[in-house]
């Protein structure tokens, strides 16, 4: 036996017809559950500006420590060339020199 | 109790004001679309009542991204469908259907089909519908949410098209193939049928 080639179509056709199952209100766990996540949903987007308020601050106070450190390294560099130029030395010796002769 | 339709765009400035009276009317409201969608797509192993709840958790908690372009149902619906659709693409295994399974008024429809030409009588539409279910059970999920949407719910390509993201030419594609397939897997059930 075979089956006619709309077979399938008349089967789907009938099932289409079949009465829908009748739907009850949402179960008491389904609606606790639901608003508890819904609940949280709104907490989160509540501290979500503060969060990123946060963020930013921790973004801006790191970038200002490491143009401070930065800028201390450059400096301490600075410092350390300064003493360890040759004239540096000669200078002050020959200020103290001129200081020091200059008595009558 | 008050039996006025929901003004859903107020419930929604209200849901999002915090308001939870709200929140509850607008579950009452979109529930019997929900469970009408997680019914139809319902894969076998899952709780329609976890479904339910996994679709109304991501519909509480993308509320926010809801711009109100499109119909809150409309909405709803493609959250609803997509997350049956990602359930259904969870349950690998399927159990071939043999003629076993089927009860009596089953097999007794499946034989009418053979032998009739006609429509089936409404009496066989509930036995219609189970060995329907069955069949879908045996198809990949895209083929059985295409069967479901397009046959058994009665939506058109059009719609199935905002719901799934699938072009018109595949929705169709796919109906086609997925029909072949039901066709040849009821031809296997009626050659098991005879002796």
């Amino acid at each position: 036996m075979s089956l006619p080639p709309d077979s399938v179509d008349r089967l789907l056709r009938g099932a289409a017809k079949s009465p829908p199952r009748p739907i009850e209100g949402p179960s008491f766990a389904l609606e606790t559950r639901t608003l508890q996540t819904w609940r949280r949903a709104v907490a989160g987007a509540d501290t979500q500006p503060l969060l990123q308020l946060w963020r930013a601050g921790l973004a801006t106070a790191f970038a200002v420590a490491a143009v401070a450190v930065t800028a201390s390294a450059y400096a301490g560099r600075q410092a350390d060339q300064e003493s360890t130029d040759p004239y540096t030395g000669v200078a002050q010796e020959l200020t103290v020199a001129i200081n020091t002769n200059w008595q009558p | 109790m008050d039996e006025s339709p929901l003004d859903v765009g107020a419930c929604l400035a209200r849901v999002r004001g915090g308001d939870e009276d709200a929140a509850r009317q607008l579950l009452v409201h979109l529930h019997p679309l929900v469970v009408k969608i997680v019914r139809a797509h319902l894969p076998r192993r899952s709780s329609e009542e976890d479904l339910v709840q996994a679709v109304f958790a991501k519909v509480f908690t993308r509320l926010d991204q809801f711009r109100g372009q499109v119909p809150l149902e409309h909405w709803v619906s493609r959250i609803a469908v997509n997350t049956a659709y990602n359930e259904l693409n969870r349950e690998r295994v399927r159990p071939e259907l043999r003629h076993a399974d089927l009860s009596e008024e089953e097999s007794e429809i499946i034989q009418n089909l053979a032998q009739d030409t006609g429509e089936l009588p409404l009496d066989q539409a509930l036995g219609a519908r189970e060995i329907v279910e069955k069949l879908l059970s045996q198809l990949n999920p895209a083929d059985r949410l295409v069967i479901s949407l397009l046959h058994l719910e009665g939506r058109s390509i059009e719609e199935i098209h905002l719901q799934t993201g699938w072009s018109a030419t595949l929705v169709k594609v796919r109906a086609f193939r997925a029909r072949q397939k039901m066709k040849k897997h009821l031809h296997q059930l009626l050659r098991e049928h005879k002796p």
